[in-house]
């Protein structure tokens, strides 16, 4: 898979065992990635991770997730890339399997999205799935595929883990690092706004860890009403037509 | 007399006789059993021969629509509207279903032969009155040893010839990746219900899982639906072969099976147990159970890599040449040749009785 790149956002490294479950999503990665994985993070989070990748560091303010992926692929120069979460686990089927689904791939399909599995990070039980409507019969208007009418009022889909092609990707404007929570929503509305078509590959091989202390979903769970929940959805329902980032601030009222 | 004996060696001699078939039209509803008729048509077409499919149906739909136009262009006749002179040194063969016609044509001067795909329709359509032999039909092909063992049975003085069917090579497994899609083969929709919905009711988890009924799909299509989903569910109790299963097995995906109530000889292995490299299972109420740890294993890349090296033994079965020999051999080495040879025995008696009553 030279063609691919795998792109770790770090953050707080050394916290909740997240070394040791990054360290295993790159054993499984490294087998078929030729080397191509960047780190993007702070500095102290990228000297944890040794020599197995590029890395980016990010010296700005901004943390946030969609700014450290529109980082990150400054540096890509494969025609696909993936975000790999560091709470997340990757198994060594799913490598293979999207090597197979990039064999195959024709220029109609802009990006894959994994059908993946929600795990509990206490437990390690099996609590839901993540892109799976897309496969049942009558949600979208292609099965396997997102829509723009299905993802209306759909906001379980997960986009770690899913290839996405770099020149269409950042020719759509990529990720608004303004937005918060429904930066990987707004942007797939955008790109199905575009005619872009977006396949879910109908195999497990991407865990999700939810109910991870300190995890992303959790600093936004934390930090969020469930009016401002509300707010950003709403806004990106409004915003996916435009290619720039409005910088849309959400104020209490 | 010996004229006429001469005129029909002569056409066997030179393959100016004709085979006919008769058919039942399916009215644009995909058949196997009409599908090997068709077969058998065109391997002897291409062979050369003058065959002619008969039916008798005012609103004759045929084949074109789910075998393709190849199959529809062979030559056909409307028995009720065309006169179709068949002579001595013709072939009629007559599917099991029409006893009314084997009764009908019983004063033909041509040769019948029975095609037997199900001797258990004979027991459905053929009036207690009739037998083979009273009905002049001394000839039967069948399409398995299980099917020869039955006719035998009703009929121990017919002489049978064992034509298998073949799978058309249009049934492969696909080399692009599977369709998360579990596919029905069933033959009516209580089955499919029996099937899906306690599925669902059952595994909330996996409502994203779509089934795809098989039933009324071309041939095409149907080989394409086989072909992309990654589990194929087969319930036909009454098969009398398992067309479909096979082609299932032969198309790459995980197929399980229903037992049917006769299990075909390919289905079994030499010491007559069913062959354990079908997912079977009993009763339909069973699946909804499987489905759900057929579509986890599957989806997590947990199948056994010997589940599919189990189903490529199955490739090899049942191929269009294997099918073509049999029909050559059967029709024409053996049932053709025979005829020739009645033909040419008479017209030896009738030269010798013809010198004798010269001599005298």
């Amino acid at each position: 898979m030279k063609d691919l790149t795998f792109i770790f956002p770090l953050y707080n490294l050394s916290e909740n065992g997240r070394l040791n479950r990054l360290n295993t999503a790159i054993a499984h990665i490294t087998v078929h990635s030729q080397g191509n994985i960047i780190f993007v993070g702070k500095k102290e989070d990228l000297d944890l991770v040794g020599d197995k990748g590029k890395k980016v560091v990010n010296d700005t303010d901004d943390l946030s997730y969609p700014n450290q992926v529109m980082l990150a692929l400054k540096s890509v120069d494969t025609k696909y890339f993936s975000v790999v979460e560091q709470d997340d686990f990757v198994c060594d089927k799913w490598a293979e399997c999207v090597d197979e689904y990039l064999k195959n791939d024709n220029d109609e399909i802009f990006a894959y999205l994994p059908l993946t599995e929600i795990v509990d990070y206490g437990t390690d039980e099996t609590i839901s799935y993540a892109n799976e409507a897309f496969w049942a019969s009558s949600f979208s208007e292609e099965i396997g595929y997102l829509d723009l009418n299905a993802i209306q009022d759909y906001l379980n889909f997960n986009t770690s883990g899913g290839i996405f092609k770099t020149k269409e990707f950042l020719s759509l404007g990529g990720l608004k690092t303004s937005m918060k929570l429904v930066f990987w929503y707004e942007f797939l509305m955008r790109a199905l706004y575009k005619q872009k078509k977006i396949f879910v590959i109908p195999r497990i091989g991407y865990y999700h860890y939810a109910n991870v202390d300190g995890s992303l979903t959790e600093q936004y769970a934390n930090s969020m009403s469930e009016k401002e929940v509300e707010w950003w959805v709403e806004l990106a329902k409004k915003e996916y037509y435009f290619p720039q980032d409005r910088n849309k601030k959400y104020e209490e009222e | 007399m010996i004229k006429i004996a001469e005129e029909n060696v002569e056409k066997l001699e030179k393959k100016e006789y004709s085979i006919y078939f008769f058919v039942l039209d399916t009215k644009g509803n995909p058949s196997s059993a009409l599908e090997y008729i068709y077969k058998t048509a065109m391997v002897l077409h291409k062979d050369g021969y003058n065959v002619k499919i008969l039916h008798n149906e005012k609103d004759f739909v045929g084949v074109g629509d789910w075998l393709g136009e190849e199959y529809a262009n062979l030559p056909h006749a409307n028995t009720e509207k065309e006169n179709v002179e068949i002579s001595a040194s013709d072939f009629l063969v007559i599917p099991e279903i029409f006893a009314n016609v084997m009764m009908q044509t019983k004063k033909l001067p041509c040769k019948r032969i029975i095609l037997v795909q199900n001797a258990y329709n004979l027991t459905e359509f053929m009036p207690v009155s009739q037998n083979l032999d009273n009905l002049g039909i001394t000839d039967a092909i069948v399409t398995t040893k299980a099917q020869e063992d039955k006719l035998l049975d009703y009929f121990p003085g017919v002489r049978t010839h064992i034509v298998h069917p073949s799978i058309s090579p249009i049934f492969h497994p696909s080399d692009k990746p599977q369709k998360l899609v579990v596919n029905i083969v069933a033959k009516d929709q209580t089955d499919v219900n029996r099937i899906v919905k306690p599925f669902y009711w059952k595994n909330p988890i996996y409502r994203f899982v779509s089934f795809t009924d098989l039933r009324g799909l071309t041939q095409e299509e149907f080989a394409r639906a086989l072909r992309e989903g990654a589990i194929t569910i087969w319930a036909d109790d009454k098969t009398p072969f398992g067309y479909s299963l096979l082609e299932a097995l032969k198309s790459g995906g995980i197929v399980l099976a229903k037992v049917p109530d006769e299990p075909t000889e390919w289905m079994k292995t030499a010491d007559g147990n069913l062959n354990e490299k079908i997912l079977w299972f009993e009763k339909l109420e069973e699946v909804s159970d499987m489905i759900a740890p057929a579509v986890r294993t599957w989806t997590r890349f947990e199948i056994p890599e010997d589940v599919y090296e189990d189903s490529k033994s199955f490739d090899s079965l049942y191929s269009e040449d294997v099918q073509k020999a049999e029909i050559e051999h059967a029709y024409i080495k053996t049932i053709v040749e025979r005829r020739l040879n009645e033909f040419k025995e008479v017209l030896a008696e009738l030269k010798n009785k013809e010198k004798e009553e010269a001599a005298e």
